[in-house]
């Protein structure tokens, strides 16, 4: 490879150095018609040229000499993309970040995630008669994508109850989806986790079995219908179907959406819930509001609020590829017993005060990257139930492990 | 009969020999302009972005317009600042008629993120891209445009030790390119 490639960099990189030091290399004199461009270069600390003051115009210069001529120019910040994209296995290896992207469209990657969740209440009491509750959860994940446009996801679980002697313990598949698009339409269908409701999943959130479609760019609309499907675990409901709306206007986002599930067990009954939300961004801060209303009013002979809110306040958040991230957050809740399926929140305490009519109270929490892939996270959550004189507040926390 | 097949066989002289002159296509000239990147700190995107234009216009069908003759128009319109209000017909045009280009592409990335989402009890991100593409075709003397507005959830042991966003973003690339410039 001739040394003149270099001299195209000389446009890109656009350096105008003030003035042009001394004729560096004795083989490229003042009349040769690359003095400009070598002279920059030189200039810039792009090329250094030989030991013994020489260019050496007319070698020949392997890839790898090239890579490193490259990495120097993208270092002062000239636009050579066309170059790193030929040369990136080079740069790679120089340690450049480069985008070094997955070509193949078969390729299968396996993760795998362990989480150790500690949960301790003021007051509630398990059936072991502890205020606690502890558990270890392994997930092995298969990520495959077929082409640009599909991939699949599956995971299995196994779920251990560490404070339980008796060795309890459930192995579920609980991820099994094709997700990928039709023309203008983003299509999903198998068994995933759905959240619905905004925020933590403030009606739902539980794994499904459904097909969902998308579409839509400034106005985006969702449909999906399946089985909330309940695995090991007691069950939620039957069939639901729900139907979404969202858009942004600037840094504010809305949302509206229906659900509608069929046979909720804990309601005794079916149950319709509409919702709209609105989220605003500024700076690190995020603030979010939603208002949820229900066709229930009533569960057994206990009359509920048919409706809800729930207002949230985040600062950052702790992304687990970078270690030192944090976030800190602060919800305030207000939902009648009809205005959720299984929430999506952390803490047990708002499913389990679904019985007395509701819950309403706030929650503080915190979250924080020890290390790549190592995040751990603390709320606080104090609770009143909404139609009987309960109350509790719990902590809860976790440290995840992603591999 | 004899000037009958004298005719036809100076025919099929002529036909033989100038086929292969005439049938020979010369490759059109096409501008790809670097990405404008209005996302901060995002180093990789032009790379991904011309990656993916170089597989898709290939040689022989497509030439591409020489770095240096591209450097000089973009810089006669300012492109370093101007490109980052996005894909400007005008601008197309003038660029193919300094560079003397058949073709040309500009795309513009306005958001690229991914975001975690705290609170929830699965480790949800959410991701989020948005970007304008436009392929002005100087040949038929059509202009397509396009843009993305996309954002998903997906579960962290997903895209765990991936780059997801240049992932994702190379994939909408990939259908833009499709999408809009046919050929």
């Amino acid at each position: 490879m001739k040394k003149s490639l270099v001299l195209a960099m000389a446009m890109a990189l656009g350096v105008t150095a003030s003035a042009y030091a001394a004729n560096p290399f004795s083989d490229v004199p003042a009349g040769h018609w690359a003095y400009d461009s070598v002279n920059k270069l030189a200039a810039a600390d792009i090329v250094d040229g030989y030991g013994n003051g020489t260019f050496g115009g007319d070698r020949l210069m392997t890839r790898y000499e090239m890579a490193q001529i490259v990495a120097k120019a993208m270092a002062k910040g000239a636009n050579v993309d066309r170059l790193a994209a030929e040369f990136a296995d080079e740069l790679d290896s120089l340690g450049v970040r480069v985008a070094a992207l997955e070509k193949k469209s078969d390729n299968v990657k396996i993760n795998a995630q362990i989480r150790a969740m500690y949960q301790s209440y003021d007051k509630h009491t398990n059936l072991n008669g502890t205020n606690a509750t502890s558990t270890l959860r392994s997930r092995i994940w298969l990520n495959g994508q077929i082409n640009e446009d599909w991939k699949y996801v599956g995971m299995l679980q196994n779920e251990q109850d560490l404070l339980n002697d008796e060795g309890d313990e459930k192995t579920e598949f609980q991820r099994a989806f094709v997700t990928g698009r039709i023309g203008g339409v983003k299509v999903e269908a198998g068994r995933n986790n759905t959240a619905l409701g905004l925020g933590v999943g403030n009606i739902l959130s539980h794994r499904t079995d459904a097909v969902k479609l998308g579409f839509g760019k400034d106005l985006k609309v969702g449909f999906q219908y399946g089985k909330i499907s309940s695995g090991d675990n007691s069950k939620k409901a039957d069939k639901y179907m729900a139907a979404t709306l969202g858009g942004e206007i600037g840094k504010l986002g809305l949302n509206a959406g229906y659900v509608k599930a069929d046979e909720v067990v804990k309601l005794g009954q079916d149950d319709k819930i509409w919702y709209v939300g609105a989220d605003y961004k500024f700076g690190d801060f995020t603030v979010d509001a939603t208002y949820l209303k229900s066709d229930v009013d009533k569960v057994n002979t206990m009359s509920v609020d048919e409706d809800g809110y729930v207002i949230g306040l985040a600062y950052k958040g702790a992304k687990a590829a970078k270690a030192g991230t944090y976030g800190v957050y602060a919800k305030y809740y207000d939902q009648g017993a009809g205005t959720y399926i299984h929430h999506g929140m952390n803490t047990d305490l708002a499913n389990d005060f679904n019985k007395e009519g509701g819950f309403k109270g706030y929650m503080l929490g915190v979250n924080y990257a020890f290390a790549k892939n190592i995040v751990a996270a603390v709320e606080y959550s104090d609770f009143d139930a909404k139609e009987t004189d309960k109350n509790d507040k719990t902590i809860w926390s976790e440290v995840v492990f992603t591999f | 009969m004899k000037n009958i097949l004298r005719y036809l066989l100076l025919a099929l002289v002529v036909i033989g020999f100038t086929v292969p002159v005439f049938g020979k296509a010369e490759a059109a000239k096409i501008a790809i302009l670097p990405l404008a990147n209005n996302v901060a700190d995002d180093e990789l995107s032009g790379q991904v972005f011309f990656n993916e234009c170089m597989d898709y216009f290939k040689f022989p069908e497509f030439d591409m317009v020489d770095d240096a003759v591209l450097d000089k128009a973009l810089k006669e319109e300012n492109y370093a600042v101007v490109g980052k209000n996005g894909p400007d017909e005008a601008m197309l045009k003038r660029i193919m008629a300094k560079t003397g280009a058949d073709m040309a592409l500009m795309m513009s990335l306005d958001e690229l993120s991914l975001e975690p989402q705290m609170g929830m009890i699965e480790d949800y991100y959410k991701f989020k891209i948005k970007a304008r593409i436009m392929y002005v075709n100087g040949i038929t003397g059509k202009v397509t445009k396009d843009r993305i507005n996309d954002e998903e959830l997906v579960e962290y042991p997903v895209i765990a030790r991936t780059d997801y966003e240049h992932n994702e973003f190379r994939n909408h690339v990939i259908r833009e390119l499709k999408k809009v410039a046919k050929f």
